[in-house]
């Protein structure tokens, strides 16, 4: 269990934040307490990861009502525009608010794989893409954060 | 000029799949031959490698550890769970939709089980009455359903299942605006119902690539029931030979964790030891059952079964045509890997003859024929070639056994053994459908009299299931090798086995009598089941048994009565096979009978046996063990030692005790 607490945090972060995150783990793994070990044994991670994207995406639908300035990145759709609107917070850490200027299903293929660890398959498993979709959307998701901090970093220094 | 010679596009995804290190050794070795001298290609995949340490670093800033409030949350989730009942799924939500978030840690551990295998039965619960009067805390489990369900507009009806599911949704209202523009996300969420339904229905699902053992998970843990004789008296198996799941075992005990449920198979921990059966003189084998109490059962009897294949010194064995099919991809590199596979075969060398001949063929970028057909005698030159390999390049598997095959052709004995000894860490990929079709390949050539040895080396991407199965239908055995020690009894203790077959698909079926036996479980062997009618059917294949191996089955025996008298016939067992090179099988039949002793008193090889299956069964969890434990498998193995010849089972205890210290 311990193996993949960090890697959920992580995760969970990047959609719900950290405060919320330690609520949407904990539901995680309380949940895995519950579950018939038959089930997630041999698959624990994309099973963890599953529940812990479930309950992180509740999260901040709530989060995001509190919050309206933030609605528009909840209604950020596949393959949509860039949102921007978490970028304020996020303004010191370039590359993160990069990721941040990536649709949701990328930003979220970025983060199992660099919060949570997940390999390729694993992420195909959590997010019911294929294999190569993921590296698809990995590379590309690369790129534009490449070109984002690039763009900020020149815009910095002019 | 590097626009000209440029071949790899930037938009091409493998240079991320490449940098980030998701290809197998196969894929990755042909990658680097396909951007050899394509410098854009190389810095792209650095610049994507240090925007992922980046993106990584950055990514880990985040907290990466639970406080005391959600750790103590979570030790009361366990302490529940003993004593969690399964409420009706409609009255968790109801008392979920009063009781809200400060309760939450109470309900969800039954709620949260019901949500998540109760995705399938979603639709079921659209019907529940109860569904109505919780319209009000229907939307945010209506967010859950559509991201789960692929419905655009899923219909008002919420599940309790789902519900239980968003223990933060409060406001109800806000939730309903909320997942109405969420619409567009359902298409692209829905997967996850696929994956929680796989879940559900025990589907198989690869294991993370750095699991504590190495290999891809196994299939799900099942284990053989009990079956009533009054059901169905017969019990139908494919014997196995393979040892490699005791290897695999072994290794992850000693890395200091147990191994995944899924990794045990229970029959190839004890097939791994050697039992001092009788050898048959004349028969292609022999066979030995005993019967004594079940030492996790008293009231149950353990039936022994042992099958002794013909022993062949290696001096009389048929001359040999091997050919050794080596793995040399990058990620052999290591004294674990390749440096092994050249010592062990080193081992096997040494023990060949003026008659024997030996290929060597080597697989990376392209297939190569290292050392032509060399007599066995000639061992400066076969060592020599040996010595000179070295890992490194590409891989294409594929061609490398395709061409494996067709020297073992070329050099055909006929009469002699005939055999490809594939050495792997298992990354033994050709694409997308290559694995079927390599298992395709090896049964077709195992027609043709070519038989497949597998050596399993390495760990961490080792396709342990894949290996096996290339064994299995290929007509050799797989063997996991993790040390030289390992490599000598492989390939010298039981080189003859390793190297001549005597019988192939043998078969056992054991018809229990009903009036003495209530019911009975087959211990292990669980993907070597065979349909009843198959025993008798030559087309279908099973194991193939090796010169002096040793094939043990343990049966779990409810008896009738409590105390039968001794000399109580149990079963019937029959046995079929076929000669290496025959068609048609024959069939040899034995009485089993209960002698009545107690578990003490026992044969040595039954107690040792029990122990190693005790082992097995408690690493994989099973439920028929009742309280046995690491230590009653250690304490029996103390006392049935018998010879140890090679001292593995003295290595066994220290195994079992180092198990049992990892505790579970």
């Amino acid at each position: 269990m311990a193996a993949h607490e960090a890697g959920l945090l992580r995760f969970a972060t990047t959609i719900v934040g950290a405060t919320a995150a330690l609520d949407v783990v904990q539901d995680t793994f309380v949940e895995l307490c519950t579950a018939d070990r038959s089930r997630v044994e041999g698959h624990l991670a994309p099973w963890l990861f599953t529940v812990c994207r479930n309950r992180a995406i509740s999260a901040r639908r709530k989060t995001a009502r509190l919050r309206p300035q933030e609605e528009a990145d909840v209604d950020a759709m596949p393959g949509s525009e860039p949102t921007r609107s978490l970028e304020d917070k996020n303004e010191a850490r370039t590359v993160v608010a990069a990721l941040e200027g990536l649709g949701e299903r990328d930003r979220e293929v970025v983060s199992l794989r660099f919060a949570g660890d997940l390999s390729y398959k694993e992420i195909a498993e959590v997010t019911g893409l294929t294999v190569s979709h993921v590296g698809v959307i990995l590379h590309h998701a690369i790129r534009s954060v490449r070109a984002e901090v690039a763009r900020r970093e020149a815009g910095r220094t002019a | 000029m590097s626009a000209e010679t440029k071949r790899v596009d930037a938009d091409d995804p493998r240079l991320t799949t490449y940098a980030l290190g998701e290809m197998t050794a196969e894929e990755r070795a042909a990658f680097e031959v396909e951007i050899e001298g394509d410098e854009d290609a190389k810095r792209e995949i650095a610049a994507i490698a240090g925007a992922a340490d980046v993106l990584r670093s950055e990514l880990r800033k985040a907290p990466d550890a639970l406080g005391d409030a959600q750790k103590s949350a979570i030790a009361a989730a366990i302490e529940k769970r003993a004593s969690a009942k399964v409420v009706p799924i409609a009255d968790a939500a109801k008392k979920r939709a009063t009781r809200m978030r400060t309760l939450w840690i109470a309900i969800p551990a039954v709620a949260a089980a019901a949500a998540l295998f109760a995705v399938g039965p979603m639709k079921m619960s659209d019907r529940s009455p109860a569904s109505e009067e919780r319209v009000n805390v229907a939307p945010a489990s209506k967010a859950e359903e559509g991201l789960m369900a692929a419905r655009p507009s899923p219909p008002p009806a919420a599940t309790a299942a789902a519900s239980a599911q968003s223990p933060m949704a409060k406001d109800v209202s806000a939730e309903t605006k909320s997942v109405d523009r969420l619409g567009g996300r359902h298409k692209a969420k829905a997967p996850s119902k696929q994956l929680l339904r796989t879940l559900d229905q025990d589907g198989e699902l690869p294991v993370r690539p750095g699991s504590p053992v190495p290999g891809d998970a196994p299939a799900e843990v099942i284990e053989n029931p009990f079956v009533e004789t009054s059901v169905d008296p017969k019990s139908t198996f494919s014997i196995d030979v393979d040892t490699a799941s005791y290897a695999v075992v072994r290794r992850s005990i000693e890395g200091g964790s147990l191994p995944p449920a899924g990794a045990v198979r229970v029959e190839e921990m004890i097939n791994y030891f050697p039992y001092a059966d009788p050898a048959p003189a004349d028969e292609a084998f022999g066979v030995t059952t005993a019967v004594a109490a079940a030492p996790w059962a008293k009231d149950h009897r353990l039936l022994r079964i042992g099958v002794k294949g013909r022993d062949v010194p290696m001096k009389s064995r048929p001359p040999s045509n091997l050919v050794f099919l080596l793995d040399v991809s990058g990620s052999m590199t290591g004294p674990d890997r390749l440096g092994l596979v050249k010592e062990g075969l080193k081992l096997l060398v040494r023990q060949l003859d003026e008659r024997d001949r030996v290929s060597i063929v080597v697989y990376a970028g392209a297939a190569g024929l290292v050392l032509p057909p060399t007599p066995g005698n000639d061992k400066p030159r076969i060592l020599d070639a040996l010595d000179r390999i070295e890992a490194g390049g590409s891989t294409n598997g594929g061609q490398g056994i395709q061409l494996a095959y067709a020297q073992a052709a070329a050099s055909f004995v006929q009469g002699g053994s005939n055999r490809v000894l594939l050495a792997t860490d298992g990354d033994f990929n050709v694409g997308v459908s290559g694995k079927d079709e390599l298992v395709r390949l090896a049964q077709e050539k195992a027609k043709t009299g070519v038989f497949l040895t597998v050596l399993g080396f390495g760990q961490g991407n080792l396709k342990d299931g894949t290996l096996e199965q290339l064994a299995d239908k290929g007509n050799g055995h797989y063997a996991y090798i993790d040390s030289l020690a390992e490599a000598k009894k492989v390939l010298v203790e039981q080189a003859a086995g390793t190297l001549m077959t005597i019988a192939k698909d043998v078969k056992i079926q054991i018809a229990f009598e009903p009036s003495a036996v209530s019911s009975f479980r087959l211990i292990g062997y669980e993907n070597r089941v065979l349909a009843h009618q198959d025993f008798t059917d030559d087309k279908k294949d099973a194991g193939e048994i090796g010169a002096g191996h040793t094939v043990t089955a343990l049966y779990e025996v409810v008896p009738r009565a409590k105390g039968a008298p001794a000399g109580t016939k149990l079963a019937n067992l029959a046995l079929r096979f076929k000669m290496p090179d025959g068609a048609t099988s024959r069939q040899v039949d034995f009485p089993v009978v209960d002698g009545g002793g107690d578990f003490a008193s026992a044969p040595v090889d039954l107690r040792f046996g029990a122990a190693v299956a005790g082992f097995g069964m408690k690493l994989r969890r099973s439920k028929h063990l009742g309280d046995f434990g690491f230590a009653d498998a250690a304490r029996i193995a103390e006392g049935a030692l018998g010879d140890d010849v090679g001292g593995h089972r003295r290595g066994f205890i220290t195994l079992v005790q180092k198990a049992g210290a990892l505790g579970r």
